[in-house]
């Protein structure tokens, strides 16, 4: 009823979401979900909070530093000589006068861009603040403002069409992005080191969105530049996700971590079907099926609670509609990829299913793309995935120009490493002796 | 008025405080913490909780503030985008002792029981329905319809593009509807 219900919905509205608006029934949702919206932090929390937080900020720039303070206890306690006093204050005057001319330039190169007068201290200031920075977590999130920063600035060049500026912009943002990476394999993975990681993470995912929308809007000679900052993002992105995938408490966790990448995933795989990118859009898309396997045989051999069981399932359904989109966009040359990855997240969602049920999984086993590698981490090495079509847009890979690093993080082993498919640990036994761990077949494996 | 668009005084405040100044950054608190507590209470379900997570959103704003320059990005989606990224680190620490489900309080604009029971029948059915979507659908709805926010600061939240926040809606909305609907046959 509810399933005949949505399709109706979906007929009526099909083609221009827009529509949605003038349904008299969702507009009257719409309506009551702004009317319900009406919460409020508690009197007592709203009449203490100003002062609460502000008590809790630390100190940025302070309005008189400490020096300041102590020479004006001495002169008021008449501690300091006249004469000291006027040679102290003419010293002060020098000071404040080259401070002045020096912060009103550091003041002004905020704004600047690759080929200004001013970038070059906008530069400096940004290295000297690095420079002063001794905590590696501190820097390796200044690394991600600054990458974030030169992100800006290419954005602003595009306008100009300034290739030679966006090159600079790009060198400097593989920097900051492969220093900020850096940052994310240290002996110890504290708390610090995962949050940061965390963030790393969803910046780089967020940055590699954002390179595709440059990649689109920018003339073929930045094409090359552009190309490495995305290779290196994606490398950053993907050693930070194995960081993450290895620290995980347990295999739930690191489903749900799998689940979450490969959501996102999708998200540029949306983008680059928008931008005509096939081979990019294949490597993502076989990257988005390894990810959802893999999580499937967790969650398969994993004691799952059953609403997340159920968040799981939603988000594979969910999937299986953006994956239609992205077919609708896409060109032909990504059909196999899709129709793969879509058998791959509807039998993940058989998977989801069987465990709440109890059933058995029919059909046959979902192994049917390319031989996957990593057991935790996502693939470097380009997909074997179907043959694709030369790009027809700007071109996203392979990148032109100087080599990027290797990512800093774990070692991910090379294409056909001996692991086998659906092994979840490095190194470890086949459960399912080249087919998934839930094969229901006569000596399959059964389900722990 | 800020809410709606950046207005110069909000500027020079943000300017102010990026520069260290507390009372300036003071100001912007009181002027977004209740659209930023709300948009958590919905995402959180428990009004501690969530009053906890608005403070350390600007705890976490106050430390990236001199990192923040406008290049487009307006300053209302930026605040919510580090206010998601806080929902979803809480999420991820919290998920393995409290199922979220639970965490609802149901007393919200109580006046007493059976008033509660009355007024808020059926905000309380489409908050449950709204709970039982995918977290991305949760999240659109929350900040297109809760918060107010435009397409375009929905994305730049998101971190997804305007066209992609625009079709997530469309789902979720038909979603929405579906579990609301299921809700309300549950009560029947």
């Amino acid at each position: 009823m509810a399933k005949n219900k949505q399709v109706e919905w979906r007929y009526r509205h099909d083609g221009d979401p827009a529509s949605f608006e003038q349904d008299a029934e969702l507009a009257a949702l719409m309506q009551l979900l702004a009317r319900s919206a009406n919460v409020q932090p508690s009197p007592q929390f709203q009449r203490n909070a100003r002062r609460q937080l502000l008590e809790k900020l630390p100190a940025r720039a302070s309005p008189e530093p400490s020096w300041l303070a102590y020479l004006r206890n001495l002169w008021q306690q008449g501690q300091i000589p006249q004469r000291t006093a006027l040679a102290w204050m003419l010293l002060l005057l020098f000071l404040f006068t080259t401070l002045f001319a020096t912060g009103g330039a550091v003041y002004a190169s905020a704004d600047a861009l690759p080929g200004q007068a001013l970038y070059p201290v906008k530069l400096g200031v940004e290295d000297w603040r690095l420079w002063l920075t001794e905590d590696s977590l501190a820097r390796g999130q200044m690394h991600l403002t600054y990458a974030d920063r030169r992100l800006g600035e290419m954005e602003q060049l595009l306008a100009t069409g300034n290739a030679a500026g966006i090159q600079t912009a790009a060198d400097r943002y593989i920097q900051h992005t492969n220093q900020a990476q850096a940052q994310l394999a240290p002996a110890v993975a504290n708390a610090g080191v995962m949050a940061l990681t965390n963030t790393s993470q969803q910046t780089f995912t967020h940055n590699e969105l954002a390179l595709v929308s440059l990649i689109r809007q920018a003339p073929p000679e930045s094409w090359g530049s552009l190309n490495r900052a995305y290779a290196t993002t994606a490398n950053a992105r993907e050693a930070a996700q194995v960081v993450l995938l290895t620290a995980a408490a347990d295999d739930q966790e690191r489903a749900q971590l799998q689940l979450q990448f490969a959501n996102e995933r999708l998200t540029l795989a949306v983008a680059l079907a928008d931008l005509g990118r096939t081979t990019d859009l294949n490597q993502v898309l076989a990257d988005y099926s390894q990810r959802v396997e893999l999580a499937s045989a967790l969650i398969w051999q994993t004691d799952v609670a059953d609403g997340l069981l159920a968040d799981w399932g939603v988000l594979l359904s969910h999937h299986d509609l953006v994956l239609a989109e992205v077919a609708q966009r896409a060109p032909i040359a990504a059909s196999a990829a899709i129709a793969h990855a879509r058998e791959v997240s509807q039998t993940g969602r058989q998977v989801v299913e069987a465990i709440r049920t109890g059933e058995e999984i029919p059909g046959p086993p979902v192994q049917t793309g390319p031989p996957v590698d990593p057991p935790v981490g996502p693939p470097v090495d380009p997909p074997v995935g179907p043959p694709v079509d030369p790009p027809v847009g700007p071109p996203v890979d392979p990148p032109v120009g100087p080599p990027v690093d290797p990512p800093a993080g774990p070692p991910i082993d090379p294409p056909g490493g001996g692991r086998p498919p659906w092994s979840t640990e490095p190194g470890g036994p086949n459960p399912g002796g080249g087919q998934p761990p839930w094969h229901g077949g006569p000596g399959g494996p059964s389900r722990p | 008025m800020w809410l709606n668009q950046a207005s110069t005084e909000e500027k020079q405040l943000i300017k102010k405080a990026a520069a260290g100044d507390k009372n300036a950054f003071g100001d912007l608190y009181v002027a977004y913490l209740q659209p930023i507590y709300r948009y958590i209470y919905y995402r959180v379900g428990q009004k501690e909780e969530a009053e906890d997570l608005t403070e350390l959103v600007f705890l976490k704003v106050w430390e990236a503030l001199d990192g923040y320059e406008h290049r487009g990005v307006p300053f209302k989606a930026w605040l919510y985008r580090i206010a998601h990224n806080a929902v979803v680190d809480n999420y991820r620490t919290q998920k393995d002792t409290v199922a979220l489900e639970t965490q609802w309080s149901l007393e919200d604009g109580a006046q007493g029981p059976e008033a509660t029971a009355m007024a808020n029948e059926r905000e309380e059915l489409l908050r449950q329905a709204l709970l039982t979507l995918d977290p991305d659908y949760q999240e659109v709805l929350v900040l297109r319809f809760v918060a107010g926010l435009s397409h375009a600061d929905v994305a730049v939240a998101m971190g997804r593009s305007e066209g992609a926040v625009r079709a997530l809606q469309y789902r979720a909305l038909g979603a929405l509807r579906d579990s609301y609907a299921e809700q309300q046959q549950r009560i029947m």
